[in-house]
């Protein structure tokens, strides 16, 4: 009885530290943000831009929170677009920072396929206002395809969330809006709103070593036990 | 400011002018007089028997029968007769063939002077004694003027009453007030159940069926239609012609002539008094061309005609297409009252002097073409060796020949409308002389006038007091004396004198001390609660008469002591009001010294989009006050304070998106969402204040920016909280901020919400 409840004790506290180790460092959410673009196949407004955006709530650019795409499905034409804190491809990746109050990456790809990629948020919230991350399609007269995010928040999005408020991200998706058609013209395209399905938990640089850490840390605790045993 | 213009004495300026002049009526339609003998008519109406009633203003409801006025007033009432006050209209029950209902407005000589509405019986051509029931009754009339006093009954069986404000202005807008209104009642004077606001009213005010009227004197319903013009009399601006619809307000005194408030029903028309096609200065109705018989040409049937008491003309108005046309030009004597009679001609009932006798009936009718006299010839009394006119007025087919005749005889060369005697001998005294009219179609001969020639010398009246030069101040009294001397009978005994006063204003006079005699001095008392105008004085007139029967007639001027009164504001530029009329401060009016002024401000009011309340007058009166008019100049300072929106912000949670980029727009979006976090209601309208916004952006469309609730400046918009204008406790509401942004910085600011009807 005595030395089973001293295993019990060590496995208890080695639980604990592994734990703590593995929460100090939080591992993003990926999520997996698709998009069925077959009805823009043939559209006169054609061609078409994905354009993603980041604005700092600050307004001073602090670069506290990025959006992290990647993993895209679709194929680029042309190169892409890139405005303030907004780095990358289709390809390698594109990350949008909010070292700018404006961050844009906006490229034009082929439409008809699934349109999808992952995309992982940082959380960290501002002062005052939230960044906002936020997706829409471009027509080719630069504006965008019209949603029904128009009469809920200002503007055709397909996709906006706000960093750091709350514990999750809140998710706003918005459907094609049928009543508009494109500034570019045409008919009102169909589309479904894009659907966002979390995914696992993507460690970081800096988790990774954090969940080393952690093993070092158990690892060196049963080696004590197991020399004063 | 206060025109007190009434109707009857617009012109009674010509006192001196008892001839007609030919009336400038259209082709083939000639004015001829049909009665005279009459005093003071206030007003015409035909009997359903063909007899003409006239109501004079002293009190005597006389008839005339196929042109000849009966000796015997119809009925007489004891009315007090002050300024416009008197017997004013009659109408005829609509079963009068069986029931013998006349109903009389008139202002009852009693303690205290009101006016009342009655219903008499009818035997004949006389009253039957006792049968007076009292319909309807004013409260103490408080003043002699804007009495209103029309009577007609609707094709509904009611018996409709016109009243005048009463120099009250601000009663016309009061629902617990007769005074400026169109009034209904039952044939037994009670009201009718269905009256527009017999359910929001009480007691006699549940009569009102139209108000904001300011004196009403005259109106008309049309047979058959039942539509109702109501011929109102205005201040020293506009005439206006009013559709009678249940249930309007027209506006007096807050405004006057065409309007586009939608508070109130603009005129159908109106004319000014100095400007325009169309001028006058006492609008005068009413009658409806549809009489059975037609004697008019076709185009004016179903027409509505309306005068003007001052300007002496007659126009036509279409109740249909609402156009305005002429009919007399001008030539129409000081009308005070439009019939029509079975034969179909227009008749009217001429007020153009006090002086007993002196005033007439006229018709108004298809020519012909034969001549016609239309104005007699009057007798005449000179002193040996003057000269004697004699006048005829007549009409007919042009070219119309004169020839006048002394004792029958044609004098040579004595062939005009008038005609002027050599120098007069003791042998033309008794002498006669008429004017024989002709045309191609026909003749006509003149009444005889005598020529009256006398050894005796006119007298001659002086007036002692008030002095030439003499100022009055109103409400007090002036005295008066004067006398008379005559070559032959020497000093003149008070028997002899002959006083009256008439009060002038602009260009046109109201009754005020109608001809007394037999006293040589006296006082009146000039009132200080009525005219409100600066451009008034008193005309006293004195007549002296000889033994022989000459007369001697002088008059004085007596001027108002003036000041100036100004109205200022705190802040200035704000609207106040004088009589219940609004004005912009600074105002400065010139009053006289002694009348009482009705002052006032307009609360709240709105000045560059800040809306302000009524604080206090320098003078420590209340909002609405009256002040004597000081024999010197004087300011009065209204102050206002801002009415400013209620911040709210603390009882709100204001949760605000981050912003997007609408590619399309170019600006930046934003949604905050408001949630009522007491447990007590927001009320609207509700605005959200965007304190200390960057430089770098700008709202989008913004409502407005604070100018009253500090910080100031800041822009502000509308938050839609729904249609009942609250939001209650646990509710929550979002608006959709745009920002324009082009250099893409940072929108920052700091919201604030405010609440309420106040200035932003």
């Amino acid at each position: 009885m005595r030395i089973g409840r001293h295993y019990l004790i060590n496995k208890i506290v080695l639980l604990l530290v592994f734990v703590l180790a593995c929460t100090a460092g939080y591992a993003s959410t990926v999520y997996t943000v698709t998009l069925d673009t077959s009805g823009f196949v043939g559209h006169p407004a054609a061609p078409f831009w994905l354009s993603a955006q980041l604005t700092d709530g600050s307004g001073t650019g602090n670069g506290n929170n990025s959006a992290t795409l990647s993993d895209f499905s679709i194929s680029p034409v042309g190169s892409a677009s890139l405005v303030g804190g907004a780095s990358g491809d289709l390809s390698s990746g594109v990350e949008l920072n909010d070292s700018g109050f404006f961050n844009q990456f906006s490229q034009q790809f082929v439409t008809g396929a699934l349109l999808s990629f992952n995309l992982v948020l940082t959380w960290n919230p501002e002062a005052t206002l939230p960044d906002q991350f936020s997706l829409a399609i471009l027509d080719s007269a630069g504006h965008e395809v019209p949603t029904l995010g128009m009469g809920v928040s200002g503007a055709d999005a397909l996709l906006s969330v706000d960093l750091g408020v709350g514990s999750t991200p809140t998710f706003h998706t918005y459907a094609s809006d049928p009543s508009r058609s494109p500034s570019a013209g045409g008919s009102p395209i169909s589309f479904a709103a894009v659907t966002v399905t979390p995914q696992a938990a993507v460690p970081e640089p800096s988790t990774w070593l954090q969940l080393s850490s952690a093993f070092l840390l158990v690892g060196g605790y049963a080696l004590l036990r197991r020399k004063q045993r | 400011m206060h025109k007190l213009i009434t109707v009857f004495l617009g012109t009674i300026a010509a006192a001196a002018l008892p001839i007609a002049e030919a009336a400038n009526l259209p082709d083939g339609i000639a004015q001829s007089v049909y009665t005279t003998g009459l005093t003071r008519p206030t007003q015409i109406t035909f009997a359903p028997d063909g007899r003409l009633f006239v109501c004079e203003k002293s009190g005597t409801l006389r008839i005339i029968k196929n042109g000849i006025l009966q000796p015997t007033p119809f009925l007489t009432v004891p009315v007090n007769d002050l300024n416009e006050r008197g017997l004013m209209s009659i109408a005829f029950d609509p079963n009068f063939a069986s029931n013998n209902y006349v109903y009389v407005f008139y202002t009852a000589n009693v303690t205290p002077v009101h006016n009342r509405v009655s219903r008499f019986t009818a035997n004949g051509d006389f009253v039957l004694p006792g049968t007076e029931r009292i319909l309807l009754e004013w409260d103490a009339s408080r003043a002699g003027y804007h009495q209103g006093g029309g009577l007609h009954f609707g094709t509904d069986g009611k018996l409709y009453i016109s009243v005048g404000e009463n120099t009250n202005s601000l009663a016309s807008q009061s629902l617990n007030s007769l005074l400026g209104k169109i009034l209904r009642i039952n044939t037994d004077g009670t009201i009718p159940t269905d009256n527009p606001f017999y359910n929001t009213t009480s007691g006699d005010n549940r009569a009102i069926v139209a108000y904001g009227l300011r004196n009403p004197y005259t109106f008309a319903i049309q047979p058959g239609t039942g539509f109702m013009l109501i011929a109102d009399v205005g201040q020293d601006a506009w005439e206006e012609i009013n559709w009678g619809i249940f249930g309007a307000n027209y506006g007096w005194p807050t405004t006057e002539g065409p309007t586009s408030d939608p508070r109130f029903i603009g005129p159908l028309f109106a004319y000014q008094h100095h400007t325009g096609a169309v001028q006058g200065c006492a609008v005068i109705g009413a009658a409806y061309y549809n009489t059975p018989n037609r004697n008019l040409p076709d185009q004016y049937y179903g027409k509505f005609f309306f005068g003007d008491n001052c300007n002496g003309w007659i126009r036509t108005l279409d109740p249909v297409t609402h156009v305005v046309g002429d009919f007399a030009t001008g030539g129409v004597l000081s009308p005070s009252s439009f019939a029509f009679g079975p034969d179909g001609a227009l008749y009217y009932s001429s007020y153009h002097t006090d002086t007993p006798g002196d005033s007439a009936i006229y018709r108004i009718a298809s020519a012909g073409d034969r001549p016609a006299i239309t104005e007699q010839p009057q007798n005449k009394t000179v002193t040996v060796g003057q000269t004697a006119t004699f006048f005829a007025g007549a009409s007919g087919a042009a070219p119309l020949g004169y020839q006048w005749q002394k004792n029958r005889v044609n004098i040579p060369g004595a062939t005009f409308s008038s005609y002027t005697t050599p120098a007069t001998t003791l042998a033309d005294n008794g002498s006669t002389y008429r004017v024989v009219v002709s045309n191609s179609f026909g003749s006509v001969t003149s009444n005889e006038a005598v020529l009256t020639v006398t050894s005796n010398r006119a007298p001659t009246a002086r007036i002692l007091t008030p002095a030439a030069g003499t100022l009055y101040t109103a409400g007090t009294n002036m005295a008066f004396s004067g006398d008379g001397t005559d070559p032959e009978d020497g000093a003149l005994p008070a028997s002899a004198f002959t006083w009256e006063v008439v009060f002038h204003h602009a260009t046109h006079t109201h009754p005020f001390l109608p001809p007394r005699s037999g006293f040589k001095s006296g006082t009146f008392y000039i009132p200080n609660n009525d005219h409100t105008e600066s451009d008034v004085w008193y005309r006293i007139h004195l007549t002296v008469t000889d033994s022989g029967g000459l007369t001697s007639t002088v008059i004085r001027d007596v001027f108002p002591r003036k000041s100036n009164i100004t109205l200022n504001t705190v802040p200035t530029g704000l609207q106040v009001t004088t009589e219940g009329q609004p004005k912009t401060a600074p105002y400065t009016v010139t009053s006289v010294v002694g009348v009482i002024r009705l002052l006032g401000v307009v609360t709240p009011q709105t000045k560059n989009g800040i809306q302000y309340r009524f604080k206090n007058w320098s003078d420590g009166g209340t909002e609405s006050h009256n002040i004597v008019t000081q024999p010197t100049n004087a300011t009065y300072t209204a102050t206002f304070e801002p009415v400013c929106a209620v911040d709210v912000t603390n009882r709100l949670s204001i949760i605000r998106s981050g912003y997007r980029r609408n590619a399309t727009t170019g600006r930046y979006v934003q949604t905050v969402t408001l949630r009522n976090i007491t447990g007590t209601n927001v009320s609207g309208p509700v605005s959200l204040v965007l304190d200390g916004l960057s430089l770098n952006a700008s709202l989008f469309a913004p409502v407005g920016r604070t100018v009253c609730a500090p910080p100031l400046g800041s822009v502000y918009t509308n938050v839609n909280i729904g249609v009942d204008n609250i939001l209650s406790p646990n509710e929550s509401t979002a608006v959709i901020l745009e920002f324009t942004n082009p250099s893409n910085q940072g929108i920052l600011y700091t919201p604030r919400i405010l609440s309420g009807t106040g200035t932003r």
